[in-house]
């Protein structure tokens, strides 16, 4: 193989898993903002760390395969939320095209938002925050298991 | 998967990080493999064979 200078070290490959749990605590902290209202300096420090977390975690090239199978737990629960999240809304609009066409008959004027859409769960930043708090957990959940669990 | 990563180190008196270092992996890969949380890739099995100067089936037992 041939020598790569630039190439990662194992300290380097080791760093990538106390990034992701950096991401994890800035992820906690913005929860915890929605609610408290930090300073605007705390609120930017805990965003860095969330997205730098994330970042990690999609970008293989200088990580190993276990670090990826770890993240990858992680991406798996954050798109079952996503697909979930899609779901709900789906039933809500069913659901208002259902209400919309009784009401219109009743009264005939039809409900101008739907519930989808007045609801807490079209707020972008709440929904991202949501399905980055699923993949920290997602990434947590494998961390225990190969930590605390029973070896082969 | 069971293996013998743990045996072939300590005979070698290499610390994890330092087999890590060797395998171009992380230490907490090491002992993920080691432990058999974690099966390494056909490329990484290669890479520890190759280290150790076995065939991949000497230091793997996939039980079957």
């Amino acid at each position: 193989m041939p020598y790569d200078p630039f190439a990662p070290t194992e300290a380097d490959r080791s760093r990538h898993y106390w990034l992701i749990w950096f991401g994890a605590a800035g992820t906690v902290l913005l929860v915890f903002d929605l609610f408290a209202d930090f300073d605007t300096l705390i609120t930017a420090l805990a965003r860095g760390a969330a997205s730098g977390g994330l970042l990690v975690s999609a970008m293989p090239s200088r990580t190993d395969t276990y670090f990826q199978s770890l993240c990858s737990v992680g991406h798996r629960w954050a798109v079952a939320a996503v697909s979930v999240y899609m779901i709900v809304l789906f039933f809500f609009d069913i659901a208002d095209v259902a209400y919309g066409a009784g009401h219109r008959m009743a009264s005939g004027i039809a409900p101008s938002e739907s519930t989808a859409d007045q609801s807490i769960m079209t707020d972008g930043w709440i929904t991202l925050l949501g399905v980055s708090v699923i993949f920290y957990c997602g990434y947590a959940y494998a961390w225990a298991r190969d930590r605390f669990g029973r070896a082969e | 998967m069971k293996n013998r990563l743990r045996i072939l180190r300590a005979e070698r008196e290499w610390s994890q990080a330092e087999l890590a270092m060797h395998l171009e992996v992380s230490r907490q890969a090491v002992n993920a493999i080691e432990t058999g949380k974690h099966d390494p890739s056909l490329a990484l099995a290669f890479r520890i064979a190759r280290l150790f100067g076995m065939a991949i089936h000497e230091i793997f037992d996939d039980g079957l």
